[in-house]
């Protein structure tokens, strides 16, 4: 038997979950003298428990003990609760009113109410938080990067990080000069357990008609801007932000140009690619774009992240609307034919995709028509479109991918706590003494408790 | 996988002593299951002590092996209800039940207990969650609690 069931022999009666009872209920309860209790051991029973509670409730389970909010608030217990996390269940939705002064706010929804009834979920006034002139780069173990522009430096930046479920934000980066076009992308690199932004920068000479591109790395919690190698390719879609999957970040990108600065007219189909740029080496990848597109389409594609997979969508011939997914992330053979659909039978001139379900159940697209904006549901099963007029023409909407998480504490000791009201005070008590506990005992016995009960706490509030 | 026939010998923190079907056993617990597979168990002499359980835990635990074994084939409704009513007793009886599982590694029964711990403390207030589950000292200091209290009323 290993060390942790020779600590497990050792247990004795403690108060249920949680600090010890008085010694007359212990004499009651147990005829035989108790032994030394464990605290680490209840530890690990009630870290098995809270882990498998969804990130809302679970803040305000920080208040019922001590003992409680230190396991809650410790980083390892962020992070296996974030393992259990159901995953491509909710949806981080970013609305923003089209105007020079145009607020933006965001919205966080579960895939199953967006998709039941997207109306309702979009106008809720719960859930719903307003950034100001924010916008949200990208969403990712939790956590939401946000960027903020400057007053007066239409092309300064400063990113941070923030978590809505319990209000926390992590400080400003440091700020960053960009060039007029300039393309961002955030993620999560493992290896290093950061945070990272990066920015592509388009320089392009007017004169010679040359242009050339600057790649700068920010790691949350380091004090600056890194430059990296510069991008192997033309940032095509360089007002749209890179996407992130399976620790890389995404764009779309033209090889082989022959300088210039490159409108979609110039374009042949043999130059587009996907430029994948990995977190942990900071290095570049190409990706081919699926062997079934055999013509270019008539607006550029867009590229998008939904779950494990990427997707590319593009119009074929301004007639169809085509979605691919790439089954297996980095595996150009997986590249699969989603979706084909008619135009005109969805009665749109311009499909984009909103949401798409991981098996092909089901399609939110949006779609404009003129100046209206609407969102378009398509269950291919049934062949069914469902209209819904939601996004006034002033108003454009954005997904991500969001997972609950309790998580920010441990990216970056300096944290800015700016929501009282949400936040609940993150006190964890003598951690070290725990960490070291953690790393002997309750690790390798949480290796043996592993329980299969994930659905059941996709319900668990209301 | 231990013979249907054969018994085993388990011995509760009384020093009473237990005979089960080593099957229900072996199914059940990945601790026992080692055991008979790495031969350290002794058919002739071995009692498999388990100084941490009482005998009121250690009969439960056995029923509740036993009967997964014999009615596995059961519908999934009707095994619930079976489960349900297992598990009806008092905070410190779950306690009980929770470290004996955890000690023998009873997976199933893991599970099924800290499903229905879940259940007990969803959607409570603090108050609630420390009654139920018998926390009588939560370890925060008095201003710490005020504090608290104060700050998130209506969570308590």
């Amino acid at each position: 038997m290993g060390s942790s069931s020779e600590i497990r022999r050792n247990i004795a009666g403690q108060g249920v979950l949680g600090c010890n009872p008085t010694s007359e209920d212990m004499a009651a309860q147990h005829p035989t003298p108790p032994q030394t209790p464990q605290p680490l051991l209840f530890g690990e029973l009630v870290m098995e428990i809270l882990s498998w509670i969804p990130a809302k409730p679970l803040t305000r389970l920080k208040l019922v003990c001590k003992s409680w909010n230190s396991i809650i608030s410790n980083p390892h217990f962020v992070k296996l609760h974030l393992q259990r996390s159901p995953k491509n269940a909710n949806l981080l939705v970013m609305l923003r009113e089209i105007s020079p002064e145009g607020e933006v706010s965001v919205v966080l929804s579960s895939v199953e109410s967006f998709i039941r009834n997207p109306s309702s979920t979009l106008t809720a006034q719960d859930g719903c938080h307003s950034l100001g002139r924010g916008w949200v780069l990208g969403s990712c173990n939790g956590l939401v990067c946000i960027w903020d522009g400057i007053e007066d430096y239409p092309n300064d930046f400063e990113f941070h990080l923030w978590n809505p479920l319990t209000g926390f934000s992590s400080v400003k980066s440091p700020r960053l000069h960009v060039n007029k076009y300039a393309s961002f992308g955030f993620g999560y690199d493992e290896s290093s357990d950061g945070y990272k932004v990066a920015a592509v920068n388009l320089d392009i000479n007017y004169t010679d008609n040359s242009w050339e591109t600057t790649v700068e790395v920010y790691r949350f919690g380091s004090s600056s801007w890194r430059n990296i190698d510069s991008f192997p390719a033309f940032p095509l879609a360089i007002e749209e932000d890179g996407m992130y999957i399976g620790g890389t970040l995404n764009w779309l990108g033209l090889q082989n140009t022959q300088g210039g600065v490159y409108d979609w007219g110039a374009v042949t189909l043999d130059m587009l690619v996907i430029v994948s740029l990995e977190l942990k080496s900071e290095t570049y990848k190409q990706i081919q774009l699926p062997n079934g597109i055999d013509e270019l389409p008539s607006h550029k594609p867009s590229l998008n992240v939904w779950g494990n997979c990427l997707y590319l969508s593009h119009d074929y011939k301004k007639t169809h609307f085509i979605v691919w997914q790439m089954k297996e992330f980095g595996d150009e053979i997986s590249w699969t034919q989603m979706l084909k659909i008619s135009l005109q039978h969805i009665n749109v001139e311009l499909l984009f995709p909103l949401f798409i379900c991981e098996n092909g159940d089901i399609f939110v697209l949006g779609a404009s028509n003129g100046d209206i904006s609407k969102i378009v549901l398509y269950d291919p099963r049934v062949n069914n479109v469902e209209h819904i007029n939601i996004l006034d023409k002033n108003h454009f909407a954005i997904t991500n991918d969001y997972v609950e998480s309790l998580g920010l504490e441990n990216v970056t000791p300096m944290i800015a706590k700016i929501d009282q009201k949400s936040a609940i005070e993150l006190d964890c008590l003598n951690p070290m003494a725990w960490l070291q506990g953690m790393d002997s005992v309750v690790q390798e016995s949480l290796d043996h408790l592993v329980v299969q009960v994930e659905n059941i706490f996709v319900s668990y509030e209301k | 996988m231990g013979s249907p026939l054969k018994k085993i010998m388990l011995c509760s923190s009384e020093k009473e002593i237990f005979s089960v079907e080593e099957q229900v056993m072996v199914q059940h617990s990945v601790i026992i299951n080692n055991m008979i597979e790495d031969g350290s168990y002794n058919y002739e002499e071995s009692k498999i002590p388990l100084d941490c359980v009482d005998s009121k835990t250690l009969k439960k635990v056995i029923d509740y092996c036993t009967y997964h074994t014999h009615h596995h084939n059961d519908n999934q409704e009707d095994l619930e209800a079976w489960d349900a009513q297992f598990l009806n007793v008092d905070s410190n009886g779950l306690y009980d039940l929770l470290m004996a599982a955890n000690y023998l590694e009873i997976r199933n029964l893991l599970d099924l207990i800290y499903r229905t711990i879940k259940n007990m403390i969803k959607g409570k207030k603090i108050d609630e969650i420390r009654r139920i589950l018998n926390i009588k000292d939560h370890g925060f200091t008095p201003e710490e609690e005020e504090q608290n209290r104060k700050e998130y009323p209506h969570f308590y």
